[in-house]
């Protein structure tokens, strides 16, 4: 006989008052404030055998030692809480609060550390005076914040009920592009050194373009919901599964939450102020932007959306003072900015309606003591290795980049583009580098891998940005009726993320399958696989071994 | 040109009320009654300068000259009506009558191929000449939307399936490589969907003198293959959407176009359990009676009691799954119409243009023509089955029929290749105001439809598949990833235009989608 279920949420903001960095593009940002709330929802669920903490936070990637930090901090707050069996995702807006290691030392937080990275000197002055928390700080008050929902999460457990079921909102659009020649091959073609390698694949490339020939894998618009209840039947939350990263808005200065946002809104207007768990299935190949259409998108969003749009037209979004290089650049990025914001409302609708469909149905099936089984496995998995004309390539790259020097003009918000941009492009040629140099002695990547059983569905966790060929491989074969893929979800120690693309998209090549890109191979995409298939398989057993 | 457009719609049934041929699948199947209305549904509009006339037919192909004697009938009939802007496309509903030879012994009567040809043409004509002289002054809108209706139905798997030792030979019915048409997902060596899917779904809505609606043209890149093994006359997931439509609108006109759809189904091909639990929770009643009320097929049909049970099961799934699509579409169609409707254009830019297109064919190699000649003579010396069990006669004969067509028509394209290397085909663009449709007459795979959308200088362009044309019938347009991975769809029996004849398509199209501007 299964237990029953104890149900808990809990919830921090992760806005810290004052200045952050946001990573997520090849310059870093710092916050000029915040649009929309960035939070951390989390989500404990315990039969008293067995227990799943579901976090989700409004970061890009957890990184840089952010769970390690999260767990020290629950063993200080709330030692009770089985720290093992928390499934911290990151929603991929690349609008949140964050760091990357040494990055920060651009904007002279540390200049020795760049020294000690191996990635130069910092520029002297460099970006100093602009006022942003230090990587320390930053950790730290992530981690609290993550660790303070989830122990208020475990402490308000209480008798409860989920229920399952899928629907469908389109969210996602290919984002890789393939043309019929090799892009490389144009005269126009640039090389662009530790930032991208095109073939005949572009990441966001145009499509209104001769050769264009199509989208690599395509899109899903499956959405996987399971909902939250308390005994008495009311709706208490519901984790939100979307193979879409959370990127609208992504070149913000100010802090937000990408489409999730209006996806709050509109449920808490309507179901009170409920949990939510907002997970991003596998999307390493997708994002949520139109990538043809592009006109007919924004008639949309013009006849839908009047006043909004009329507002965000008069009203852009904060730059700081010389950063956007031009005013044509300034004008393309207004326009821009407007259409992620419309889009990100449009979206929202689609999600929060698959949301009210689903319910519906789904909700006629209440779960109080299902199946419930949490199973944890580190896996190793083959790393994607480089041939010797990649790795000379790449040494030749470092090597100019190298000479560059850091600029400190006194612009200092010009000058954090260009120097963490630097920063950026040296660290990636220098990542490759050393994969080659260590090929001999580390040839797989440990990761670990979650699978939650709750009744009949199941979630299987990974660290990547995951194409979504993969994630149709997990779910097409698992025994499960549904299996919640969920990306991007914290690993111990410093690394976090990466892109795990598929055979044929490092054919293709483009920016998320390039050498820069990966630290998996697509045989190891296919480990991944099949590791995650036999955990399933494994918690798929339990109920027929009882029953 | 633009000036004020007058709109009208017209509509026929195209059920002949008695056993009519129902092709779209291997075997022939015989209407055993109407399960929901098969129609054609006709709208024009025009200015005055020019005219477009939309049809939809409830069929799955357009064969052996059917618009020719439409347009034949029409100039009898209303000689005023310009047959030449006349674009009419089918649903791809597999379950919609229509002519059939019968070429192989069969004690099964049906309409005579003839016959059948004059009834349709007849009805079709009557809608279009209805539509003609229905027309009033009136304004139009369009938009985009969501809705997921198609699936790939292209599965890829990481080895050439056809090295495995289960595989067998087909001859005459696919061949398979590393993709599979409906291939098996759960399968240890699958590895993904070729082109994956596309949810758009472009909508025109057009109002009468009043600004009350009086119709739409709801263009979805999926054909209407739910239920498609069915013996009784439906129209697919079309027939859903119509219903909950003209529920909420009243009886408005409905053009159901297809767009690209060659590589997409109405199916999922992962999440089945998923999916009937979904229908099972959400439609427990309907569920239950469908579960308890099987579609009737001949006596002697299936092979056995369990194809019959599998065949009752996948029935049931598939009316439940036309219920949701449909669902979905008409919530879309709601969408749309709130923001799309605020802008009518009563006098948009009108034009449309017809062109002859060549495309070059898709040639074979000599190894394929053996092979193909080789499976024809093993075919041709198969003796037809005549045991008096005339269903399964008719199942057994009519596949052995179409397998043998099939090598034919690979060994024919092989033996005219020197000298025939092109195929002609018709393409239509019409222009109304900001948005456009480009018509072909193939099931073309989506990424067709992508190149011509992303390049076309309109702000929307409604692809227009499966439209009336001689070179079309039953033939897909696979790309050259497709061609690559084989299976059914992308095989030498499946097209007869090649890749690089697609590209042409592509070209084409966008040069007269260009020159409309």
């Amino acid at each position: 006989m299964n237990k029953n279920l104890q149900i808990g949420w809990g919830r921090r903001s992760l806005n810290p008052g004052r200045p952050v960095a946001i990573p997520g593009q090849f310059h870093m940002r710092v916050s000029q404030g915040e649009l929309n709330p960035v939070t951390v929802s989390a989500l404990a669920i315990d039969n008293g055998e067995d227990s799943v903490i579901f976090a989700s936070a409004d970061i890009v990637v957890c990184r840089g030692g952010i769970f390690d930090a999260v767990i020290a901090k629950l063993a200080e707050i709330a030692p009770e809480v089985p720290v093992e069996k928390i499934v911290l995702n990151a929603t991929h807006t690349h609008t949140g609060p964050g760091f990357d290691v040494g990055v920060l030392t651009v904007a002279a937080v540390s200049p020795e550390a760049l020294v000690a990275l191996g990635l130069g000197s910092s520029p002297s002055g460099g970006a100093a005076g602009i006022d942003v928390m230090t990587e320390q700080e930053t950790r730290d008050f992530i981690a609290g914040r993550i660790a303070e929902a989830i122990a208020e999460a475990w402490k308000n457990r209480a008798p409860g009920q989920v229920a399952y079921g899928y629907g469908f909102a389109t969210v996602g659009h290919s984002r890789r592009v393939i043309y019929l020649d090799d892009v490389s091959k144009r005269p126009e073609a640039l090389a662009k050194p530790g930032v991208a390698v095109n073939g005949h694949g572009v990441m966001y490339g145009n499509t209104n373009d001769k050769m264009f020939s199509h989208y690599e894998a395509g899109a899903d618009s499956f959405i996987n919901l399971m909902y939250t209840f308390d005994m008495a039947g009311k709706l208490t939350g519901a984790i939100i599964n979307v193979p879409c990263p959370a990127q609208t808005g992504e070149l913000l200065w100010m802090l937000h939450a990408g489409f999730w946002h209006p996806v709050r809104e509109k449920l808490r207007a309507k179901y009170g102020d409920i949990g939510l768990i907002c997970q991003s299935a596998a999307g390493g190949d997708l994002a949520p932007r139109q990538l043809h259409y592009l006109d007919a998108e924004l008639r949309r969003y013009k006849l839908k959306y009047p006043e909004k749009y009329a507002y965000l037209n008069a009203h852009p979004f904060p730059y700081p003072e010389g950063f956007l290089k031009t005013p044509e650049v300034a004008d393309r990025r207004r326009k821009q900015d407007m259409l992620d914001m419309l889009r990100a409302e449009d979206i929202g609708e689609r999600i929060a309606a698959a949301f009210d469909e689903v319910l519906e149905w789904a909700g006629k099936e209440k779960l109080s003591t299902p199946e419930f089984k949490h199973e944890v496995k580190d896996v190793m998995l083959d790393r994607r290795l480089f041939p010797d004309d990649i790795y000379n390539a790449e040494k030749a790259n470092y090597e100019a980049l190298m000479k560059k020097r850091f600029v400190n003009t006194g612009k200092i918000w010009a000058d954090l583009r260009e120097n963490s941009i630097l920063f950026s492009a040296r660290n990636r040629c220098l990542n490759v580098m050393k994969v080659h140099d260590n090929e001999q002695t580390d040839r797989q990547l440990k990761t670990s891998v979650h699978a939650v059983r709750i009744g009949d569905a199941a979630f299987v966790s990974n660290r990547f940005e995951l194409f979504i060929d993969y994630m149709h491989r997990i779910q097409a074969r698992s025994p499960f009726v549904q299996t919640f893929i969920v990306q991007l979800v914290a690993d111990r120690g410093l690394e976090g993320g990466s892109y795990l693309a598929t055979e044929r998209a490092i054919a293709n090549k483009g920016y998320s399958a390039s050498p820069y890109c990966n630290r998996v191979s697509p045989s190891g995409g296919q480990q991944l696989v099949e590791n995650t298939l036999e955990m399933l398989n494994e918690i798929g057993k339990r109920q027929q071994s009882r029953s | 040109m633009s000036g004020n457009i007058n709109i009208g719609w017209g509509r026929r049934s195209l059920n002949p009320g008695r056993s009519v041929a129902i092709p779209g699948q291997f075997h022939m199947r015989v209407s055993q009654g109407e399960l929901n209305p098969v129609t054609a549904n006709a709208l024009v509009i025009e200015n005055g300068s020019d005219a477009v006339i939309f049809v939809t037919v409830d069929m799955v192909s357009i064969r052996y000259s059917l618009l020719d004697i439409v347009v034949e009938k029409l100039r009898r009939t209303s000689p005023e009506i310009p047959g030449d802007k006349i674009i009419m496309s089918t649903t791809h509903t597999h379950a919609g009558p229509n002519a059939a030879d019968k070429n192989y012994p069969c004690d099964v009567d049906w309409m005579g191929k003839e016959e059948t040809l004059d009834f349709l043409a007849g009805r079709i004509a009557e809608a279009v000449a209805e539509a003609w002289h229905n027309r009033e002054l009136g304004s139009v809108a369009y938009g985009y939307g969501f809705a997921t209706v198609g699936h790939s139905r292209r599965v890829v798997y990481l080895d050439d399936i056809s090295k495995r030792p289960e595989a067998a030979a087909k001859p005459g019915i696919a061949v398979d490589g590393h993709g599979k048409m409906y291939g098996n997902t759960n399968d240890p060596q699958f590895s993904h969907y070729e082109a994956g899917t596309d949810s758009f779904i472009n909508i025109m809505y057009t109002f009468g003198p009043t600004g009350r609606l009086s119709g739409a043209i709801v263009n979805v890149p999926c054909p209407a293959q739910t239920n498609e093994h069915s013996w009784l006359l439906h129209a697919g997931f079309w027939h859903n959407v119509r219903e909950k439509l003209r529920a909420k609108y009243g009886d408005i006109g409905i053009i159901t176009q297809c767009a690209a759809g060659g590589d997409l189904s109405p199916r999922q091909l992962h999440y089945n359990r998923a999916e009937l639990r979904r229908y099972q929770l959400k439609y427990p009643e309907k569920f239950a009676y469908l579960n308890t009320h099987p579609f009737p097929y001949p006596e002697g049909f299936f092979r056995n009691e369990a194809a019959h049970k599998n065949r009752n099961e996948k029935d049931l799934l598939d009316m439940l799954r036309a219920e949701d699509i449909a669902e979905r579409i008409a919530d879309a169609f709601d969408e749309v119409l709130e923001w799309a409707g605020k802008e009518r254009l009563a006098a948009p830019e009108l034009c449309h243009k017809v062109k002859k297109v060549k495309l070059e064919r898709r040639m074979f190699p000599e190894d394929i023509y053996r092979a193909e000649n080789a499976n024809y003579e093993n075919l041709a010396k198969q003796p037809w089955r005549q045991t008096g069990d005339k269903w399964a006669d008719l199942r057994d004969n009519s596949i052995l029929s179409a397998a043998r067509a099939r090598c034919a028509k690979v060994k024919a394209t092989y033996e005219g290749q020197n000298t025939d290397r092109q195929v002609e085909v018709t393409v239509h663009t019409v222009r109304i105001g900001g948005a456009a449709f480009a018509s072909d007459p193939f099931e073309l795979f989506i990424d067709y439809m992508h190149r011509i959308q992303a390049r076309s200088p309109f702000v929307q362009t409604f692809i227009v598949q499966l439209a009336a044309d001689k070179a079309g019938i039953a033939s897909y347009l696979a790309t050259e990833r497709a061609i690559a991975n084989k299976g059914y769809s992308a095989s030498p029996y499946c097209n007869v235009v090649s890749a690089k004849g697609g590209q042409q398509l592509v070209e084409a199209t966008l040069k007269m989608l260009d020159d409309m501007l």
